[in-house]
């Protein structure tokens, strides 16, 4: 007997579906519609935009049949479904509503689609039909690259090479070449890039606004959002323009450039939820329309769910630092100049712009301890304790924070570097004498 | 003559707007276009289905051409209950037309049905290549076993404007005006 599960590849809304329903009298409706959404293994949702004979039929007989089709295979099945209820919020509608607009992106309605609701079906029977199928094959087993990408969590250690070795393996075992991570900070409301891969530009600490595009919805949302055509509505375009927007004091020249494909046609964003509680984001994007299915998003959301839980256990500093690697600070004949805005503490090096928000809170208040004591070493805990900081009591990202910060000093030339030293603690390595110099603005 | 004088004059000779939908339909299928129908069983549910084509269409009799194997559950209905929906959406525009009707017949296929269905798919197959369905998806939907082909004949009663939108559902005459 066939099962929704098995007939995902139809749900992508690739090919249209065909409703039909009838009135209390009797008479049928027909017509085509946008979007069949995969919601568990015995539900879907159909897309409801406005209010006509199909909607007031749904509502009187709450029965209807559904013919949908696989766009790969051409293979066909009728479901017959009744009607449960009506969603206008939340995380079922929001993914629908990305969708929906990559659908709409892709087959010209951008002005016409608009979702009012989700209405939620249970499946009560599916009918295989016959039709003239095709060959075809999956170009990789989903579960056991899966399995292969989620080792590289217990392989490594530090949170910033873990990241790097992650997206490298969705690139190896799943053919994700850009991919990146993003961890959210609550208080600003943003989403701040700490790894990247396929890019030009890494984009380390660059803002995404929380709601904002794929990556903003499903962090906001706390569910997974595929699109598989790129939307002007959920384009990184406009996204960009409202991360500034939350930041519009900011100068111009403290906006790091989003290291994202100019053009995608297919993005995926996956909320990274350890204990239900989201922290971040993993998102990839592909110039290939439909790049992400139905199955590519159980397996990133498995990895996504994986890496949640890792980045939570390293917070909590529970491991042992056996191999501390030291980093290199360049050699820096003349002093090193740093500015710091009290108003968003966003801290400059020599004039260019290096980090803002807790990230640059943290950096001025080692810069300035070391400037004042010559002191190197610092602990986790002692950030955590520093009401100045602001940092919150719970789910605070600090271990993200300092990999930002790490990684933006790294790509300012390395004159500064930070480094874990041992359990719950790291070095800041400094190669000369610091300027500190402190804006009351 | 202003587009009010011609709607006017349309109501009055076409108040179901059924000659509008004959021409519409006729020009999408020329065109490409998908063909669907809707029945309602004894048990009171609707089933939807996919059709090949309109090789008639008015102005006292619609007829719909289909493969019998996937429809086998439908056609027993139709010829129980006798109403249809048809609804013809011509590709890539979105156009789409719906038409009512009742005392619907099971006949045999006739050659000059399938040959008109086979032209009309032609045209059809291409635009969904145009739309990047590919070829190879586009061939196999598009393709049909002539001899499990049927034909249904039904007295068409109502139009409507299927076009996605807030006014799909609408007669078409109104929809239009």
């Amino acid at each position: 007997m066939t099962s929704l599960d098995q007939i995902r590849n139809c749900l992508e809304g690739v090919v249209p579906a065909f409703l039909a329903t009838s009135d209390k009298d009797g008479m049928p409706n027909v017509s085509e519609i946008s979007q069949v959404h995969y919601v568990d293994p015995s539900r879907v949702a159909l897309s409801y935009q406005f209010f006509n004979k199909t909607r007031r039929n749904v509502l009187e007989t709450r029965v209807a049949s559904v013919v949908v089709v696989d766009p790969d295979t051409n293979a066909q099945f009728r479901l017959d479904l009744d009607y449960e209820e009506t969603q206008t919020a939340g995380p079922l509608f929001e993914a629908m509503r990305a969708k929906l607009a990559g659908i709409a992106s892709h087959s010209g309605m951008e002005k016409v689609f608009r979702l009012l609701g989700s209405d939620l079906f249970l499946v009560r029977r599916i009918e295989s039909l016959e039709s003239h199928r095709l060959e075809w094959s999956r170009p990789c087993n989903p579960l056991s690259a899966a399995r292969r990408v989620a080792a590289v969590l217990n392989a490594m250690d530090e949170l910033g090479p873990l990241l790097d070795a992650l997206l490298d393996a969705l690139e190896q075992h799943l053919g994700i070449g850009n991919s990146m991570v993003l961890m959210l900070d609550r208080e600003a409301n943003r989403l701040f890039t700490v790894a990247s891969h396929g890019y030009a530009t890494t984009g380390i600490g660059s803002e995404i606004g929380l709601g904002s595009g794929v990556i903003g919805v499903a962090a906001a949302e706390g569910v997974p959002i595929r699109i598989g055509h790129l939307a002007a509505e959920y384009s990184y375009g406009a996204a960009i323009r409202s991360a500034a927007g939350i930041a519009e004091n900011a100068c111009p020249e403290t906006v790091i450039t989003y290291p994202g494909l100019e053009a995608p046609l297919s993005q995926i964003a996956l909320p990274l939820r350890p204990l239900g509680k989201t922290i971040g984001v993993l998102f990839a994007e592909s110039l290939q329309r439909n790049r992400f299915s139905y199955d590519d998003e159980d397996v990133l959301q498995l990895i996504a769910e994986s890496l949640g839980m890792r980045i939570l256990l390293g917070q909590s500093d529970g491991r042992d630092y056996r191999a501390v690697q030291t980093p290199q600070t360049l050699d820096y004949a003349g002093s090193v100049r740093l500015r710091h805005y009290r108003f968003d503490d966003t801290v400059f090096i020599d004039e260019a712009y290096l980090i803002k928000g807790v990230a640059g809170a943290i950096f001025w208040k080692l810069a300035s301890e070391h400037a004042a004591t010559g002191r190197t070493e610092f602990s986790n805990r002692e950030l955590r304790l520093d009401p100045s900081l602001r940092l919150p009591a719970q789910f605070d990202n600090l271990e993200s924070r300092l990999l930002l910060l790490q990684r933006r000093l790294a790509e300012r030339g390395g004159h500064i570097q930070i480094a874990r030293s041992g359990r719950g603690r790291f070095r800041l390595d400094v190669a000369n004498k610091l300027e500190l110099e402190l804006e009351e603005i | 003559m202003s587009s009010v004088v011609v709607q006017k004059a349309l109501q009055e000779t076409d108040p179901l707007g059924l000659a509008v939908a004959f021409a519409q339909v006729s020009e999408f299928c020329r065109n490409g276009a998908n063909t669907i129908f809707g029945v309602v069983g004894l048990d009171r549910r609707p089933l939807a289905g996919i059709a090949l084509g309109c090789p008639l269409v008015g102005p006292d009799r619609v007829r719909v051409l289909l493969a019998r194997s996937p429809n086998a559950q439908l056609l027993l209905d139709l010829t129980r209950e006798g109403r249809i929906a048809l609804t013809v959406s011509e590709v890539p525009s979105h156009r789409s037309v719906q038409i009512k009707g009742d005392q619907a017949m099971l006949l045999a296929a006739r050659p000059d049905d399938i040959r008109t269905v086979l032209r009309d798919l032609r045209a059809f197959r291409d635009r969904l290549i145009d739309a990047d369905f590919g070829e190879g998806f586009s061939s196999s939907y598009c393709s049909f076993d002539t001899d499990d082909a049927v034909a249904v004949e039904f007295v068409p009663r109502e139009a409507f404007t299927q076009t996605p939108g807030p006014q799909a559902g609408e007669r078409l005459l109104r929809a239009a005006s």
